[in-house]
C-alpha cells in the first residue's frame, strides 16, 4: 500500500508530540488509507448536531482534548445516540464532566458502528528489536486469555496471514458452527498497512487500534491511541 | 483382596518355573537363569516333563511332584498348555501365577484368558498377566522375569503395562541413576489389576513411591479408590491421549472429552501426580521416592552462579512455584555467608567464590528457618571447588539441620566430577538433576503432591435431590418409541426430577395451542423445534427468540416448521416448544459423558466461544460435591468472568455449584440410562439470583 497523502501526514507528524489527539491520529490513519470509522470534530453543540446529521444517527459522542487521555473515566464517551435529543443530552453531560478539566474541549462525533468481531491491533517498542506489532481478539480474550500474537515490524502479507491464523481463537474469525466468518483480507490489509506506516514514520512509537471491528465484508477502526516522539 | 495370596505372588518364598528349559535362548531357560543370577534365596523348582536337572537345579515333571511348598509359579509354556498348568498349580496349592506366556486376549483369545482366570480363582490363586515380562524385586533378590537383571536398587516401585518399556526402564535405571525396588509387568491385566497392585504396594515396607506406566485402566473407579487411600505418593504416565477425542460424539461434552481430559481429572481427584513424559516419570519418581512432600509455597534457591539461578527462577514460575524474596531476617543471616557482592534475596547467590563452608552454612540455616518450605541447591562446577566436597557439605548440612519434613533437590551443572557427585547425593537420599529446571520441577511435584492429597480428602458429600421414578418414566417412554435420544422437553423433565432449574417449557402441537401456551407463560417467549431427528436446532433454523406477541407466535410457528422440513424432510416432529425467555446472564455449559473407564464424568465450562473455540473446560469424575464444584469454577481460564468483569456484579457461583452437584447426582443415579448429556446454555445471574438451564440434551445408553 502506498501512502495516500504523505505531505499531510508529515504536517500532522511535525505538529504533534506525545499522545496525539484522537482526531489527529484518526485523520493520519485515514490519510494512510486505513478504514477508520467516519467521524467529525465539532467545537460546540451546534456543530456537533450538524456533524451528526452528515454522518447519520446513531452516533457516538466523545470528548476530544489533549488534556483528557482517559476519556471513559472522565465521563467523556457516550454511545448509541439515536437522535438529536440524545446528542444534546450527551453534549451537556460532557460539558459538565470534562469542561472543568479542559474548558477549551472539543468533541468528536462518530458513526456508531454495528456490532461485529472486535480485535485489537497495537504497536509497541522493544528495547532490542524496535517496533513490534501485536494482534489479538478484543475484550476479555486479550484480558483473560492473553490470546495475542506478536511479530516484528516490518511484516509482509504472508507473515500477516500467518500471524492472524496463529491465535487460538482464530476459528472465531473464520466462523464456527452457524456463525459467519469475517473479512480476513481486510484484517490482513490493516496489519500490513500499519507495518508500512510504522516503517515510514518510526517516530510513531506506540499505536493502539482498539477495537477494530471486523465484518463479513470489511473492517472499521473505532478507537485509536497514538504516541509520536 | 487376599493379602497373603498377593504376598505369595510378589514376595514368594519358593518359586516354580513351569516350562523351564535347559536350552539357552528359550524363555524357560532365561527365567531360571535370572532367578539364580539374582541370588534368589528361596527354592527354585524348574518344571519340565523331560529334563532331570536344569542349570544345576533338580527338575520335576509337574508342580505336583515338587516335595515342598510353592508360593509363585512362573508360567512360560505355550498358551494352549496354560489351562492344564493352572489346574496343576491349583491342586498343588500355589498362591500366585506369573503368566509370561502370550497369545491371549491381546490376539483375540478372550475366552481362553477368561477360562484361566476362572480356573485360578477357583483355587484361590491370583494371576499376574498373562503376556508379561515378569516381576522383579531387589529386596527379595527376585528376578522372576526374562528381563536381564534387577534394576538399580531404590525405594520406588514401578508397574508397567508395556513389557518392552519395562525391560528398557530396567536397563535405564543404571544410566539415569534412578533406583527401584520392584518392577512389575502387568500385561493383559486379566486378573490382578493396577489398582490391586497399588493397594498391595501401599503396604509394602520396601516401597516409598508408586510409579505407573498406564495405557488403559480396566476398572477406573477401583483405581481411584485405591489411589485415594494410598499413603504413598503415586506418579503415573498415561500413554495414548492423542487420538481418542477424534471419535464422533453426539453432544458438545462428548466432543470435548478425550482420554487426556478424563484421565487428567481422575488422577487429580485420586491424588495421583501425572507425569508429562518418560523423562518426567523418572525425575518425579526420584523426588517422590526420596523426599517428603512440600507443605507450603516458599521455595528458596541457593546457587553459586547467576545463570543457573535465573534459569531456576524461570522454572519456578513455569512450574507454579513462583519465587518470593526471603524475609529480612533470613537475608541478614545469609549475608554472613557470602561476599559483599553476593545476593541474599531469592535466589540466594553465594557467587563463584562459594566453597564448602558457605554452602553448608546457608543450607543448614535455610532449612531450619520456618519461612522456608523447600530448598533447591544449585552448583556450577568451578576451577576452585571440588563437586564431591560440595556434595558432602550439602548432605552434612541437611543432616545437621535436623529437618526431615522439608524437601531438598539439587542440581550440579558440570562434567564428569559433577555427575559423580550427583550419583553420590542420590545414593545418600538427595535427588540430584543435571539441569536446574529439573530440580525445581522436582520440588514443584512434591508441592503438587501435598496439594492434591489435601484435595483428594476434601468434603465429598453429594447432593440428594432426586426423583428417579419420574426420570425413568420419561426415559422409558422414549425407549418404548425406539429412540436413543430425548427431546428437549423430555430432557428438561429429567433435569427437573433432579432439582435442576430449567426454563418453563411446554410442547405445542398446533399453532393455536402455541398461542395459548405463550399467553400462559407470558411474553416474550422462545420457540424451538422439538424433533428427535434434529439435534442441532439452531443450525436447522429451528429456534426463534424474543417473540413478543400472538402475531409473532403464529409467524414463528410456521417459519420453524418450514425450516425444519427444509432441513430434514422426513424428520419426526413432536411439535414446537414454547419456552419462557430467560433474561440475559453469563452463559455456561454443563455436560456429561459415560466414560468407558471411569463412568459418569461431568464437564463444566463457559458457553459460546469459550467452549466452542477455546475449549476452556474442566472435568470431574462423579460424584462431585458442592465444594469440589466450586473448585471447578475456579479452574477454567475464564474464571474471572464469573467473578464479574467490566463492572458487572459477581455471578451466583454458589447456586451454580449446587447445580453442578445436582447434575452429578443425576448422571450418577442414571448411569445405566444416560450416555451423554448437555445443559447448554445455563444462564448464571447475579449473586443470589440463581441459574437457569435454557437448553437440555440427553443421549441414552444403547440397550
Amino acid at each position: 500500500m502506498i501512502s495516500m497523502n504523505s505531505s499531510r501526514i508529515d504536517l500532522l507528524m511535525h505538529s504533534t508530540h506525545g499522545v496525539a489527539p484522537e482526531a489527529s491520529a484518526r485523520e493520519l490513519l485515514l490519510e494512510w488509507g486505513l478504514p477508520v470509522a467516519p467521524f467529525r470534530v465539532a467545537l460546540d453543540l451546534q456543530q456537533a448536531v450538524q456533524c451528526a446529521k452528515e454522518i447519520g444517527y446513531p452516533v457516538v459522542l466523545k470528548v476530544n482534548s489533549p488534556v483528557i487521555v482517559h476519556k471513559t473515566d472522565a465521563g467523556g464517551v457516550h454511545l448509541n445516540l439515536k437522535d438529536q435529543a440524545d446528542l444534546e443530552r450527551a453534549y451537556l453531560a460532557i460539558q459538565q464532566s470534562c469542561g472543568k478539566l479542559d474548558p477549551a474541549f472539543k468533541v468528536m462525533v462518530e458513526k456508531m458502528c454495528p456490532p461485529g468481531v472486535e480485535v485489537i491491533i497495537g504497536v509497541s517498542q522493544d528495547e532490542q528489536f524496535g517496533p513490534v506489532l501485536m494482534f489479538g481478539l478484543g475484550g476479555i480474550f486479550v484480558e483473560l486469555f492473553k490470546d495475542v500474537a506478536f511479530r516484528l515490524i516490518p511484516l509482509d502479507e504472508i507473515q500477516a496471514r500467518e500471524m492472524i491464523s496463529s491465535i487460538k481463537s482464530y476459528p472465531v474469525l473464520t466462523g464456527f458452527r452457524s456463525k459467519p466468518g469475517v473479512d480476513i483480507g481486510a484484517l490482513q490489509n490493516i496489519l500490513t498497512s500499519v507495518s508500512e506506516l510504522i516503517t515510514r514514520y518510526p517516530q510513531i512509537t506506540e499505536l493502539d487500534l482498539n477495537p477494530v471491528i471486523l465484518y463479513p465484508d470489511g473492517a472499521l477502526i473505532v478507537d485509536t491511541r497514538m504516541v509520536i516522539q | 483382596m487376599n493379602k497373603d495370596v498377593l504376598n505369595g505372588l510378589f514376595r514368594p518364598k519358593a518359586v516354580a518355573v513351569v516350562g523351564a528349559s535347559a536350552t539357552p535362548g528359550k524363555i524357560g531357560y532365561t527365567v531360571v537363569k535370572n532367578l539364580i543370577d539374582s541370588k534368589y534365596e528361596g527354592n527354585i523348582y524348574p518344571i519340565n516333563p523331560k529334563a532331570s536337572d536344569i542349570l544345576g537345579l533338580k527338575a520335576y515333571p509337574s508342580v505336583k511332584d515338587v516335595p515342598g511348598f510353592i508360593d509363585a509359579a512362573v508360567i512360560v509354556v505355550p498358551s494352549t498348555l496354560v489351562p492344564q498348568a493352572v489346574i496343576e498349580c491349583g491342586e498343588k496349592g500355589v498362591k500366585g501365577l506369573i503368566i509370561i506366556t502370550s497369545g491371549f486376549s491381546e490376539v483375540g483369545q478372550k475366552d481362553l484368558e477368561a477360562q484361566i482366570v476362572q480356573s485360578a480363582n477357583n483355587y484361590g490363586m491370583r494371576i499376574l498377566g498373562p503376556n508379561i515380562v515378569g516381576s522383579l524385586s531387589n529386596s527379595d533378590k527376585l528376578n522372576a522375569s526374562f528381563a536381564p537383571f534387577l534394576p538399580l536398587a531404590g525405594k520406588a516401585s514401578l508397574v508397567s503395562q508395556s513389557g518392552a518399556l519395562l525391560i528398557a526402564i530396567d536397563a535405564a535405571t543404571y544410566t539415569r541413576k534412578v533406583g527401584f525396588d520392584k518392577l512389575i509387568s502387568i500385561g493383559n491385566m486379566a486378573d490382578v489389576s493396577i489398582a490391586d497392585i497399588v493397594e498391595w504396594l501401599n503396604e509394602d515396607e520396601n516401597t516409598t513411591c508408586i510409579s505407573l506406566y498406564i495405557e488403559g485402566l480396566k476398572d477406573g473407579r477401583h483405581f481411584m479408590e485405591a489411589s485415594r487411600k494410598a499413603r504413598k505418593p503415586i506418579v503415573a504416565l498415561k500413554a495414548g491421549v492423542s487420538a481418542h477425542g477424534a471419535a464422533a460424539a453426539a453432544s458438545h461434552t462428548g466432543s470435548l472429552a478425550g482420554a487426556a481430559k478424563v484421565y487428567g481429572a481422575a488422577f487429580q481427584q485420586a491424588g495421583v501426580l501425572q507425569a508429562t513424559d518418560l523423562d518426567n516419570l523418572f525425575d518425579t519418581t526420584l523426588a517422590l521416592s526420596l523426599q517428603p512432600p512440600m507443605n507450603g509455597e516458599n521455595l528458596l534457591i541457593i546457587t553459586n552462579g547467576g545463570g543457573v539461578g535465573v534459569l531456576a527462577t524461570d522454572a519456578a514460575e513455569k512450574y507454579g512455584l513462583p519465587l518470593k524474596f526471603a524475609p529480612a531476617d533470613v537475608q541478614a543471616e545469609l549475608k554472613k555467608h557470602m561476599p559483599e557482592f553476593g545476593s541474599a534475596k531469592n535466589p540466594v547467590d553465594l557467587t563463584g567464590m562459594a566453597g564448602n563452608e558457605w554452602y553448608a552454612d546457608s543450607v543448614r540455616f535455610s532449612l531450619s528457618h520456618p519461612w522456608v518450605d523447600g530448598l533447591v541447591v544449585l552448583y556450577c562446577e568451578t576451577a576452585m571447588t571440588d563437586p564431591q566436597e560440595i556434595a558432602i557439605a550439602i548432605h552434612k548440612a541437611i543432616q545437621e539441620s535436623g529437618e526431615k519434613n522439608k524437601p531438598v533437590a539439587v542440581s550440579f551443572v558440570g562434567g564428569e566430577r559433577s555427575a559423580q557427585a550427583m550419583t553420590w547425593l542420590v545414593e545418600h537420599g538427595i535427588p540430584a538433576y543435571g539441569a536446574p529446571d529439573k530440580a525445581v520441577n522436582a520440588l514443584a511435584s512434591l508441592r503438587e503432591y501435598a496439594r492434591i492429597k489435601e484435595m483428594a480428602h476434601e468434603d465429598t458429600s453429594i447432593c440428594k435431590n432426586e426423583n428417579r421414578e419420574q426420570a425413568l418414566k420419561v426415559i422409558n417412554a422414549a425407549r418404548a418409541e425406539g429412540r436413543e435420544s430425548l427431546t428437549e422437553v423430555e430432557a428438561k423433565q429429567v433435569f427437573t426430577a433432579y432439582g435442576l432449574p430449567v426454563t418453563t417449557t411446554t410442547l405445542a402441537h398446533t399453532e393455536d395451542e402455541a398461542v395459548q401456551m405463550a399467553n400462559k407463560i407470558g411474553f416474550p417467549v422462545v420457540m424451538k423445534i422439538v424433533s428427535p431427528d434434529i439435534l442441532h436446532k439452531s443450525d436447522a433454523g429451528g429456534v426463534k427468540v424474543n417473540i413478543k406477541d400472538e402475531k409473532e407466535v403464529r409467524e414463528a410457528y410456521q417459519a420453524i416448521l418450514s425450516n425444519a422440513k427444509a432441513y430434514k424432510a422426513d424428520a419426526d416432529i413432536h411439535g414446537i416448544a414454547i419456552q419462557e425467555m430467560a433474561p440475559w446472564g453469563t452463559e455456561v455449559i454443563l455436560g456429561s459423558i459415560n466414560d468407558p473407564t471411569f463412568g459418569p464424568t461431568l464437564m463444566f465450562g463457559l458457553g459460546g466461544i469459550f467452549v466452542e473455540v477455546l475449549k476452556d473446560v474442566t472435568f470431574r469424575v462423579t460424584p462431585v460435591s458442592t465444594s469440589q464444584a466450586l473448585r471447578m469454577l475456579g479452574e477454567i481460564r475464564g474464571a474471572p468472568i464469573l467473578g464479574g468483569v467490566r463492572g458487572e456484579a459477581p455471578r451466583d457461583r454458589k447456586m451454580l455449584a449446587d447445580t453442578i452437584c445436582n447434575y452429578s447426582s443425576m448422571i450418577l443415579d442414571l448411569a445405566d440410562e444416560i450416555s451423554e448429556s448437555d445443559a447448554n446454555p445455563v444462564l448464571v445471574y447475579e449473586e443470589g439470583k440463581g441459574v437457569k438451564v435454557v437448553d437440555a440434551r440427553i443421549i441414552l445408553k444403547k440397550k
